[in-house]
């Protein structure tokens, strides 16, 4: 025992010796059961190692109150920066709260919390996604030379959750110049609930009233994929060129694979490695070289946050092989060019 | 007097193995991370100690009359979540939502009780059903969303009493009750002799039912106790609060000496069964342990301390 204690505090003073020079990163995830936030973690790991940081990742299983307890633990241990994906908006505020009064700078991603200092809150734009996925459907719609005006149908997510209001507002950024252009007719502009059966029925109900459709985009993979089945179940051919051009968002793994078969046009990925990579980057800048988030950085409505958004990618059968490299290939977090 | 017949002695209440296995946690965990002892390390531990150890007080009365409870994590939610939603929806007074919450916890106790000493319903099947409707019910009345953003003056109650944190006193403060309860009282004694030998206490005249009932409404009004803490301590009550908790509870108790047969154990070794897996916790996250590791870690260090344990019994019975 004598021994191993030993060797245990040789290592650590050694260890010591190296936090000297490195700053240790804590990222706290909310939990590492799903595969996202694994990616997230991936991604945090990475940058720790390009930048010589040292990077510690928290599981908090989704139990907000052990995730105080770890960045409490972490407080406590020194850690020179908090990276959290936090379990709760609200429930994590008492943790921001603690690591300001330490001292120690806090940086949110993927998720912000609802108060307390952060320097940044760094996640997926869903206004900009949802604006590149269908901008992304209109360029296919102009490639497939479909007479005008184009008839589509929208699936919004369940009313008044954040990602169903800002997925629904970028939709409408690309939309609004068409519609009002007179290039577009929407047929219909309905919420499915983010549902995979309720994405079929509303888009069953629709089909009732007519076939004469364009274009489906959906405020999620689910709904988009529901009323895949739904035209299919009608005899409506689906796919570029000459049939109804789906467009998702999520890219989970079945729109992935429907994508590949030609079923969707595209769906919308977020890239967690990123959110991870700047994060810990960002992070590691503003301890070592006084990195700010640079003028002009625009604030997240919903949380007052000082927000860098990170790049998405729409999955389409030009890029679909590729999508996960270009997903996991961070560009140059902005302020730092 | 030999040196067997005086640890027997000692080791009456099976404390001295959770104890010795605490103290040697801390001079390891002291001796591996210089941030160990600090003052606001050791805040912390007593803050994080406390919501786990209240639930295992309640715990371990039950698993003494030789039941289990396995709803505690629910009813720590449901309580929580009525106290808070009487505070921000009703807009009750705090004490008036704190009693609200703890009645929760004390209703969800009796109805155990009832289902295991009166319907007879084995207790690990009764808390199952009772962890269910809880945490349902707590989902039904925060339609699945986190209530938050309390008043300073609840939120004091997550705050410091000169240099303790306020939590670990009350929480220090149930288990001097309990243990008192449970050493000088005949409550206390019915409560041993059910979970000795639960026919032989019946045939001596005790009521058994009504130990039993007692036990488990003990048991909801710590979890309620713990889910109005966390309320505190997390300024937002959330419905998936404790999940899981059951489990810890549970563990620090049979870790505190508590035999899972019933009978044997005390409240004191609990508390240090709680200590041992808040410290271990606590001392893998300052050394920076990658999450993965520390399931490994904790499952090894757990099954150690469980054969240190057993040994204790040796000198026990």
């Amino acid at each position: 025992m004598k021994r191993l204690i030993a060797v245990l505090g040789t290592v650590l003073l050694l260890g010591a010796l190296v936090w000297a020079e490195a700053p240790t990163i804590a990222v706290f995830i909310s939990t590492l059961k799903n595969p996202y936030f694994v990616t997230l973690a991936d991604g945090a790991k990475a940058a720790g190692e390009e930048f010589g940081a040292e990077v510690v990742i928290y599981d908090a299983q989704d139990d907000a109150a052990l995730q105080l307890s770890q960045v409490e633990d972490a407080i406590a241990a020194g850690v020179d920066a908090i990276c959290i994906n936090p379990v709760h908006t609200e429930a994590l505020i008492p943790a921001v709260e603690k690591a300001n009064e330490a001292g120690i700078p806090v940086f949110s991603v993927d998720r912000d919390v609802l108060g307390g200092e952060r320097v940044c809150y760094i996640g997926t734009s869903n206004v900009l996604a949802a604006e590149q996925g269908a901008a992304t459907l209109i360029r296919y719609l102009a490639l497939a030379k479909r007479e005008l005006p184009w008839r589509i149908v929208i699936l919004e997510g369940i009313p008044g959750a954040s990602a169903a209001v800002e997925r629904e507002e970028g939709f409408k950024n690309v939309f609004k110049p068409l519609i009002d252009g007179g290039a577009i007719e929407v047929v219909a502009d309905l919420t499915a609930y983010f549902d995979r059966a309720k994405g079929y029925q509303v888009m069953s109900d629709i089909l009732a009233t007519t076939t004469d459709i364009d274009a489906v985009i959906a405020a999620n993979d689910e709904m988009i994929l529901g009323a895949l089945e739904a035209i299919k179940a009608a005899g409506l051919k689906v796919g570029f060129p000459d049939g109804i051009l789906l467009m998702g968002f999520d890219a989970i793994d079945d729109a992935v694979a429907a994508v590949k078969t030609g079923e969707l046009v595209g769906t919308v990925a977020q890239a967690p490695y990123i959110q991870g990579y700047w994060g810990v980057e960002a992070a590691y800048r503003y301890l070592v070289e006084g990195w700010r988030p640079p003028e002009g950085t625009a604030i997240y409505p919903p949380t007052g946050a000082l927000f860098i958004p990170t790049p998405v990618a729409v999955v389409t059968a030009e890029n679909v092989d590729q999508v996960a490299q270009i997903t996991r290939t961070p560009p140059p977090l902005p302020g730092t060019e | 007097m030999d040196i067997k017949a005086w640890l027997k002695r000692i080791n009456r209440n099976r404390v001295l193995f959770p104890l010795g296995a605490l103290a040697l946690l801390v001079i390891v965990a002291a001796s591996l991370s210089p941030h160990f002892l600090t003052p606001m390390n050791i805040k912390n531990v007593l803050s994080q100690v406390s919501i786990i150890a209240i639930l295992a007080a309640g715990e371990a009365c039950v698993i003494l009359t030789g039941g289990i409870d396995l709803s505690v994590g629910a009813v720590l939610a449901i309580s929580g979540s009525i106290t808070a939603v009487l505070m921000k929806w009703v807009g009750a007074a705090i004490p008036l939502a704190i009693l609200g919450g703890l009645g929760a916890g004390a209703l969800a106790g009796a109805l155990n009780g009832l289902m295991v000493a009166w319907v007879r319903i084995p207790s690990f099947i009764a808390t199952l059903a009772m962890m269910a409707v809880a945490r349902g019910g707590t989902l039904v009345l925060t339609n699945g969303r986190p209530v938050s953003g309390f008043l300073k003056s609840f939120r004091a109650i997550a705050g410091y009493a000169g240099p303790l944190p306020l939590l670990f006193l009350i929480t220090f403060g149930v288990y001097v009750l309990w243990q008192l309860a449970l050493s000088h009282t005949r409550f206390g004694r019915y409560v041993y002799a059910v979970g000795g030998n639960e026919t032989g206490t019946r045939f001596v005249g005790v009521n058994v039912r009504r130990v039993k009932l007692l036990v488990f409404i003990l048991a909801g009004l710590c979890a309620a106790i713990g889910g109005i803490m966390l309320d505190a301590r997390l300024n937002a009550a959330y419905p998936t609060a404790g999940e899981g908790y059951e489990l810890d509870a549970i563990a620090a108790a049979v870790l505190g000496g508590v035999s899972l047969s019933g009978g044997v154990g005390s409240l004191v070794g609990t508390f240090f069964g709680a200590l041992v897996m808040t410290v271990l916790g606590n001392i893998l996250n300052l050394l920076k342990v990658g999450a993965f590791y520390q399931y490994i870690a904790k499952g090894l260090i757990l099954a150690v301390a469980a054969i240190s344990l057993s040994r204790g019994i040796k000198f026990a019975k």
